[in-house]
């Protein structure tokens, strides 16, 4: 049976990617190839495979507490208070992230394209759109989700367009970075799979069998992956080594270095469409919060959470301006990120095999 | 009713937020720069020359659309960008670089390096990227100025110049974007169309192009070089035509010369390592079709074995003086030190980073194959 709050494995697998795609991948090729060089496409398949790992944790996780989501599994396995503790932080530690993203989208949209406008009335808009959206129950966000899905379609067409001008001797020789650099590069990508954690808090509402959330997130994955991976790929042969040091968004560049003869600047029409996909990120990030705000406090519904933490995204954002402040808040979320994204399901996992904890008797979690 | 009111007020101030007025461009108030030239002066300035199309009333009676004229504009300042600031102090609109068709450099300042001119529109959100680069001999405030006939606007003349050049297989396809790497990675060296002008007639005449090393422009090929260049490089390889020069003249009355037209071929450059001491070597197989010789009778094969042999030393020649003035301009434009990056690693990184072509023995190996004669024989 279909209840309206729940979602199908389609649905979850493009809420997953969505989530995943955000503000980080037009700059991911700048940021690994400073540690990876020509074998920048290496480390990101290495993360995948890495990212794997995990996806088995949070499954073998769901699988033990199979109508649970992350904040009542955090309570049954921790204890109610710890476990609210813990909902506490991850709540901040979302409002974080949402702010991150706030800021980076400002942050680029106006080095980009709207030089001139003031910071606030761009933040105002991107979090309007984010209460639009994440007010509504999850089954209208994924349904969203699904619909953006077609941006990345036209990063991934539009792309291969650079081959013709592309110089595979740029890549060449394979393996020149060395193995260290190739790990170092890929250890820094895993920013850009955050939003895989957000699975924990959906995964109670999908309608499937636990195998088959495997099936699908290990697709996801993959399709993160190889998305990432030819993005990146696209650049390294693209732009020379020595370029792609200066251009911190080589994505765009790329794109910009197209010229048609009807659409003449290509980079607009696509930051116009990666806007949707900074847009579906935020919107992820406050369902998260707003879900561990009504967790905690009963008292009111989930849409006035998501008001809340919009506002506080808002407000938080308006602090960060310049180029320096913008990058220390990006190095503290990239490791507080690890923690939440890596150390703590792991943690859950291991604390819960230990005491042999799982799911007693019928619990109905809604969102 | 809340909810409605609410969501009206949303509406409202949403479209008074996104008619985003303050990056706006209005065409009205800005002047379209199309044709930009930086040279140097004496004093070491750099000396910004612009075009941009200017739009009087009609004038008298005519319902004809006025011919779009274009005025010129020149200012100098300390580096690129300060020139042009010079240049909006003189214009009564605001100055737009972004629809540049076409960048100028003079020979003085393509010889200091043109990389730092074209750092403000590489930084520019809204840089013309695709514009192309040309090297002018002599002074690029004459070239921006030309009083030409062919075209309405300078910027559309070159443009067009440019566009046939490479077109012919004489000039080879960069833009502001294509040309950064090279101009950055220093494996490779870019080269570039060169023209000088031609005031009596009122034309800006092709003359070859400027070879550069390390981002600087160090030599100059002529058009043959340049073509045998875009053939040899893999640029380009068909429709370039050659004028051959006949070693065996027979009688005064006819000319036994050849004009011939390459129809396709294949390319390579190899680099060979012995004792690990560099040598290269360009091959090329070119199937050509013969498209002028007066003397005709192609068919005899007595005249085609001594007329192949003749073509092959002339164009050998022209292969061999291209290849000695890369060199003497140390331009790789061949791009012999990628590909020892990429084949012979370790070597490159001992040895011979930022390599010298003058000391690489380069070898040219040319094939030919006739296609045909024309529609006569």
């Amino acid at each position: 049976m279909k209840i309206d709050t729940q979602i199908t494995k389609l649905q979850m697998f493009t809420f997953l990617i969505q989530t995943q795609i955000g503000v980080a991948f037009l700059s991911l090729p700048h940021e690994i190839h400073n540690y990876a060089k020509g074998d920048s496409w290496m480390s990101l398949l290495l993360t995948g495979v890495f990212m794997e790992l995990f996806i088995i944790f949070y499954i073998l996780l769901t699988n033990r507490f199979p109508k649970q989501h992350l904040f009542t599994i955090l309570e049954s396995v921790l204890g109610k208070i710890v476990g609210r503790c813990l909902t506490l932080i991850y709540a901040g530690y979302f409002l974080l992230t949402g702010t991150t993203i706030l800021v980076l989208f400002v942050s680029m949209l106006k080095k980009w394209m709207l030089i001139y406008t003031p910071y606030w009335v761009i933040l105002l808009l991107m979090v309007s759109i984010g209460i639009y959206i994440a007010t509504e129950n999850l089954q209208v966000i994924a349904r969203f989700s699904f619909i953006a899905t077609i941006v990345i379609l036209t990063f991934i067409v539009v792309a291969p367009i650079a081959f013709k001008d592309g110089n595979l001797h740029y890549i060449m020789p394979v393996g020149d970075a060395g193995l260290m650099n190739i790990i170092n590069g890929a250890a820094h990508a895993t920013l850009a799979w955050q939003g895989m954690e957000l699975f924990l808090l959906i995964a109670p509402f999908v309608i499937s069998t636990g195998r088959e959330k495997m099936k699908v997130f290990t697709l996801a994955n993959l399709f993160i992956t190889l998305f990432y991976a030819f993005i990146t790929f696209t650049c390294l042969i693209y732009f020379s080594g020595n370029e792609l040091v200066l251009l911190p968004q080589p994505v765009l560049y790329l794109l910009k270095s197209f010229s048609f003869t009807i659409i003449e600047r290509p980079d607009l029409v696509l930051i116009s469409f990666w806007i949707i996909l900074v847009g579906t990120s935020f919107i992820s990030y406050l369902y998260g919060a707003s879900m561990a705000g009504a967790f905690l406090f009963k008292k009111w519904p989930r849409r006035s959470y998501v008001y809340l933490s919009a506002i506080t995204c808002f407000v938080a954002a308006l602090f960060f301006n310049s180029v320096q402040e913008i990058t220390k808040l990006t190095k503290y979320v990239t490791y507080t990120g690890l923690i939440f994204l890596m150390v703590i399901p792991a943690a859950l996992l291991f604390i819960s095999f230990l005491f042999q904890k799982r799911q007693r008797g019928e619990i109905d979690v809604e969102n | 009713m809340w909810k409605t009111s609410m969501r009206f007020v949303l509406v409202i101030s949403l479209s008074v937020l996104l008619c985003g007025c303050w990056d706006q461009r209005l065409l009205k108030e800005q002047k379209l720069i199309l044709l930009l030239g930086y040279d140097l002066n004496s004093k070491g300035e750099i000396i910004t020359s612009t075009t941009y199309p200017i739009s009087k009333g009609k004038s008298g009676t005519s319902n004809a659309p006025a011919a779009p004229k274009s005025t010129i504009l020149s200012t100098s300042g300390e580096t690129a960008m300060d020139s042009l600031l010079h240049a909006d102090l003189k214009i009564s609109e605001r100055i737009d670089i972004s629809k540049a068709h076409v960048i100028l450099f003079g020979e003085k300042a393509a010889r200091k390096g043109i990389y730092p001119e074209l750092d403000h529109i590489y930084r520019n959100p809204k840089g013309a990227l695709s514009s192309k680069v040309a090297i002018i001999e002599g002074q690029v405030i004459d070239a921006v100025s030309i009083n030409q006939e062919e075209a309405d606007l300078n910027a559309q003349y070159y443009d067009e110049f440019l566009k046939s050049g490479i077109a012919t297989g004489f000039y080879t396809n960069y833009n502001v974007q294509s040309v950064r790497p090279l101009l950055l990675h220093h494996t490779k060296d870019p080269l570039l169309p060169l023209l000088k002008l031609d005031r009596k007639h009122k034309r800006a005449v092709s003359v070859g192009m400027a070879l550069f090393n390390n981002g600087k422009m160090t030599g100059k090929l002529s058009i043959p070089e340049s073509k045998m260049y875009t053939l040899l490089s893999g640029e380009q390889k068909q429709k370039i035509s050659f004028f051959v020069k006949s070693s065996h003249q027979i009688g005064k009355g006819r000319k036994n010369d050849v004009v011939v037209e390459i129809l396709g071929g294949s390319q390579k450059t190899t680099v060979e390592v012995k004792n690990k001491s560099v040598s290269a070597r360009i091959s090329a197989k070119l199937q050509y079709r013969v498209t002028e010789y007066p003397k005709d009778q192609l068919t005899d094969p007595q005249v085609m074995s001594k007329l192949t042999h003749d073509i092959k030393t002339g164009l050998m020649k022209t292969a061999e003086s291209m290849i000695s003035q890369l060199q003497m301009a140390n331009c790789d434009g061949l791009g012999l030190e990628e590909e020892l990056r990429v084949h012979h690693n370790k070597l490159w990184k001992e040895k011979y980073r930022n390599i010298n072509l003058r000391e690489v023995p380069i070898k040219a190996d040319l094939q030919f194959e006739f296609i045909n004669s024309g529609i006569i024989n």
